[in-house]
């Protein structure tokens, strides 16, 4: 069988197709922005996984991330950006449809 | 707004800090009152109102963060501010009035009952507060204000008596809140980045 007889699925962002990240996404997609320390206490997630997975959104500029102090503590705050929200939106669309493809 | 986005907002209020102070206010009227000092009930919340800030800032945003909501959220969040504002400067004028005037309007046997009134009025803008921040703890806190105020105007108190009877089991449960909060979100030692 060639490759082309393969059933077509709509594509899956394998970066948000990651609970953690996709957690992080979520939550970031109903706020304007949120520090680290939010991040981490509603996401229910561990320092260095959070920082991990929210420094990979931000390379894929899916967060933009903005470092600042507030006094002499350091504050990051992460805000969806608009590539984000489209492939949030993006990756629900084709979910749907993948899922509504199947059986009960 | 979505369900998801209600739940973060929940999240926000649930430290207990704005409980503390509704339960201060509540109990330093009803002090002020106790002692005749009516002019209490109007520098309480004038010096509460613009501490609230800082003391959220200093106290509980290195707990839990720091979250700016939507436009769409923020802009919900003025209009029902700003009518529980009105409601309160409303509720508050009312009381004064009649707790100016109890003496005179007390020709009517009926009226007696005007001593819970001022923790009646003072349960509408809690009720509003828990529409506001989605909490139910507020509509408590109503209702704690509501039977103080029905129980102590049949029982012949005073206002004063009333809003501290209310205000005591208010700072109870805003404390438990308050220091659960405290409890369960250590401030964090730094982002790890």
């Amino acid at each position: 069988m060639s490759h082309s007889d393969g059933i077509e699925l709509p594509p899956i962002d394998e970066l948000l197709h990651e609970p953690a990240r996709l957690r992080l996404l979520v939550l970031l997609s109903v706020v304007k922005r949120a520090d680290f320390t939010y991040l981490l206490n509603l996401s229910g997630m561990s320092k260095g996984n959070l920082s991990v997975q929210i420094n990979k959104l931000g390379d894929a500029r899916m967060v933009k991330i903005d470092k600042s102090f507030q006094g002499n503590r350091p504050r990051t705050m992460y805000e969806l950006t608009a590539q984000g929200r489209k492939a949030l939106r993006a990756y629900k669309k084709n979910m749907r449809a993948i899922l509504a493809a199947l059986p009960d | 707004m979505g369900a998801i986005e209600n739940r973060v907002y929940r999240a926000y209020w649930n430290d207990g800090l704005l409980d503390v102070f509704a339960a201060v206010g509540v109990l330093a009227i009803g002090i002020s009152w106790s002692f005749d000092f009516i002019i209490g009930g109007a520098i309480t919340p004038a010096l509460l109102v613009p501490l609230w800030g800082p003391f959220r800032q200093r106290f509980i945003e290195p707990r839990l963060g720091t979250v700016e909501f939507s436009e769409k959220r923020e802009r919900t969040n003025r209009s029902r501010l700003l009518l529980l504002i009105l409601l309160g400067i409303g509720a508050f004028a009312l009381v004064v009035s009649l707790y100016v005037l109890r003496d005179r309007l007390a020709l009517d046997p009926a009226v007696s009952l005007i001593a819970g009134l001022p923790a009646l009025l003072l349960a509408i803008p809690a009720a509003f507060t828990a529409m506001l921040i989605a909490t139910g703890r507020f509509l408590v806190y109503a209702t704690l204000l509501v039977i103080a105020g029905g129980v102590g105007a049949i029982s012949g108190w005073e206002p004063g008596p009333i809003l501290v009877t209310a205000g005591i089991p208010i700072l109870l449960i805003a404390s438990t809140v308050l220091a659960r909060f405290f409890r369960n979100n250590p401030v964090a030692s730094g982002e790890q980045e």
